[in-house]
């Protein structure tokens, strides 16, 4: 992580820091950028938000900076943590997306290497697919988190415009095939073949195999657009096994945003999603309200449901996810008071259901 | 017999050893200064000579509540979040009567529904209090001067009424030295230490009302302080990132007076010419110690005090974020922001 940005999150946050301790300071973020467990780094973003978390993750994370520098306050250092741990997540999202572009850049100088760095290369692969992970998980916890303006950001590290523009761009890039671009070489192939007569070279059977990758793509894209279209066109519920218009609005929020997600084939927010859910619940029986609540719609639910959105995520469910965690906590007495948030504030259907839907996928991504 | 203890003024800055005069104007032969103590080091000598054994320095820098060193203000800005204030304008342009009138205002009562939560700082704002006390026999109310070329800063933690069980908000308040405002104005080297107005959450500007309400110097001060903003903004001192409040002092003295607009002459001055550079640029006027019967005492601070209490200075999150990519297919073409 450049340093220069260091440097100027410690300013705004009004640490003043000497050369040598911003130094260290960089080695610790990098260092504890590279860990890649998924339950390290949710309460990293536990730490960021300001939900209380203590244990062995915290005791590490700290002790990446105490270790190295002898003047890192251990005691009446709340503000000092949280700023860090915003620090090391931009990190790692940062490396993510480094990775990402990397893969990019160097196709040609991979393709080239291919036979003699083949080993390296599967390690460095892995490697960026967990860091890849380990930043949508991040993102995802982040962007979920905070819906109810329950958590208070005293950071200028900008960490959730960036969690957003990662989760954008992920999107998108899952969603991408590049079945285009090979359609140029395939052709030049399929006429030297039917010219010359000769066997494929490596670069062509290179070109066929990614073909054919981005064929499989292309078929799960159209899957996913065509089942979504049709479920829009159905206007039928399979979980509430009726259509729409006999489904109350409120319960459309949560059963849309499930069953929009049942039908997405990757694990990334669908770029259209927003509007769908709109669709669904407009078509949906609504008594003109134009506000609902959380607790509306988790009221209006029935049991069956309610399992039948929760699945057998339960156990993973907790206050990272606000709407899923009071769902799981409704059948409990008093359950609008555990869950740090009014459960009652007035708030658009459309935009409930979309963090309905955010939350399934996150919590389906981190199992 | 008795060996004479050697005494140092431990005060960055003093050169009363020197042969030079106190920093603060005491008289250290009574024993009444808090820097003027037995040297240490000395100290250390005479263990030496007596006990080898005994080689570190005794002493201990006790909490003095005076004003902090950027450095200092880490015990608070690692705990709380905080908020940075700067003050800046020229020599007696009424920067310290501020700070001191918030805090003598604090004494009485609180102001309005924001009540005094504590201080890291109290010696230092009672510094600046003093002239304007009885005990300091002045013949009407005044304020220390702020002399110290170093950037020092007073802290002061404030509670609203309706959340006295939340945690209070922390200011960290720095009046820049007028000298150093106005050498800054025509030196890239000397603007471009003030970097403390980069990390600033708030930036004051003051402008001398006194100064204004006098015809001969009005432009002149206005020009002064446009060239002050030019030449921040010339060496990246000021930025978009950057919040500015321009304050009219002592407007006591522009209250009644009919050729001043302050609509046209200010507001629409500054804003003209430095808005599209700045993050945010508002106006106000300030009377902490009105002289005039038609206008109350501590005109204006409440409405300042409020806007840096409530502004939120931290990420700003958008509701939906920029839909950046585009894409061919028709399906994803639907997904447009705010529809």
């Amino acid at each position: 992580m450049n340093k220069n940005k260091i440097s100027e999150w410690h300013t705004l946050s009004k640490f003043s820091i000497q050369n040598e301790t911003l130094d260290k300071r960089q080695d610790s973020i990098e260092n504890i950028t590279q860990r890649t467990e998924v339950k390290f780094w949710l309460d990293i973003v536990r730490l960021y938000i300001g939900i209380s978390v203590n244990g062995k993750n915290i005791t590490d994370f700290i002790s990446a900076f105490s270790g190295v520098d002898d003047t890192f306050p251990l005691t009446k250092n709340e503000k000092l943590l949280k700023v860090l741990a915003g620090m090391v997540l931009m990190s790692k999202m940062e490396l993510a997306t480094d990775s990402n572009s990397n893969n990019d850049d160097e196709s040609e100088e991979e393709k080239a290497e291919a036979e003699t760095n083949a080993p390296k290369e599967e390690e460095d692969e892995n490697e960026d697919v967990e860091h890849g992970e380990i930043a949508i998980v991040i993102s995802n916890a982040l962007v979920n988190s905070i819906y109810f303006g329950q958590y208070k950001l005293d950071s200028k590290v900008p960490v959730i415009e960036t969690a957003k523009a990662y989760l954008g761009n992920y999107s998108f890039n899952q969603r991408t095939s590049e079945i285009d671009e090979h359609e140029d070489s395939l052709n030049e192939t399929a006429n030297r073949l039917s010219e010359e007569e000769d066997k494929l070279d490596s670069s062509e059977e290179e070109t066929l195999v990614k073909t054919t990758q981005a064929l499989i793509k292309e078929n799960k894209l159209l899957s996913e657009e065509v089942n979504v279209l049709w479920w829009l066109f159905g206007e039928y519920s399979e979980l509430a096994e009726k259509y729409f218009n006999e489904i109350e609005d409120h319960v459309m929020v949560i059963i849309g945003a499930k069953e929009l997600y049942d039908l997405s084939q990757f694990n990334s927010e669908l770029p259209a999603a927003r509007h769908i859910l709109r669709k669904a619940i407009k078509a949906s029986n609504g008594n003109g309200a134009k506000q609902t609540s959380l607790k509306l719609c988790i009221d209006s639910l029935s049991r069956t449901l309610k399992d039948k959105i929760l699945e057998s995520n339960t156990n993973s469910i907790d206050i990272l996810t606000p709407c899923l965690y009071a769902l799981k906590n409704s059948d409990t007495k008093d359950w609008q008071k555990s869950i740090g948030f009014s459960a009652e504030e007035k708030l658009n259907h459309n935009g409930l259901a979309m963090q309905f839907y955010k939350e399934i996928i996150f919590i389906n991504s981190t199992n | 017999m008795e060996a004479e203890i050697k005494k140092i003024c431990h005060q960055s800055g003093c050169k009363i050893l020197e042969g030079g005069s106190c920093l603060e104007s005491i008289d250290v032969t009574k024993d009444e200064c808090p820097h003027f103590y037995a040297d240490s080091q000395n100290d250390d000598v005479k263990d030496e000579n007596s006990n080898d054994q005994t080689k570190q320095s005794t002493s201990i820098k006790l909490f003095t509540g005076r004003e902090l060193s950027f450095n200092e203000t880490s015990i608070i800005t690692n705990r709380y979040d905080s908020k940075l204030i700067a003050i800046v304008g020229e020599s007696k342009s009424g920067k310290t009567t501020l700070l001191a009138e918030y805090y003598i205002n604090l004494q009485k009562q609180p102001i309005k529904e924001y009540y005094f939560a504590g201080s890291m700082t109290q010696t230092g704002f009672e510094e600046r209090c003093f002239y304007a006390t009885v005990g300091s026999k002045a013949k009407k109310p005044d304020t220390g001067r702020t002399q110290s070329r170093e950037f020092s800063f007073l802290h002061l933690a404030l509670k609203h009424k309706d959340e006295l069980d939340k945690e209070p908000t922390h200011f960290l308040i720095s009046d820049i030295w007028g000298e150093r405002f106005r050498e800054a104005k025509g030196s890239t080297a000397l603007m471009q230490e003030l970097t403390i107005l980069k990390a600033a959450d708030f930036v004051l500007f003051i402008i001398d009302g006194e100064k204004i309400a006098t015809k001969a110097t009005r432009a002149l001060t206005i020009e002064e302080a446009k060239t002050f903003i030019q030449k921040a903004l010339d060496e990246n001192i000021f930025d978009s990132n950057t919040n500015l409040k321009v304050a009219v002092s002592k407007w006591d003295f522009l209250h009644s007076d009919s050729s001043f607009d302050f609509a046209d002459k200010i507001k629409r001055v500054f804003k003209e010419r430095f808005e599209s550079r700045l993050g945010k640029i508002e106006f106000t006027k300030l009377a902490a110690r009105s002289e005039n019967a038609s206008l109350e005492a501590g005109y204006g601070l409440y409405e300042l005090l409020k806007s840096w209490k409530t502004e939120n200075i931290n990420e700003r999150i958008s509701d939906t974020p920029e839909i950046k990519q585009s894409s061919s297919r028709a399906f994803y073409k639907y997904s447009l922001p705010n529809a």
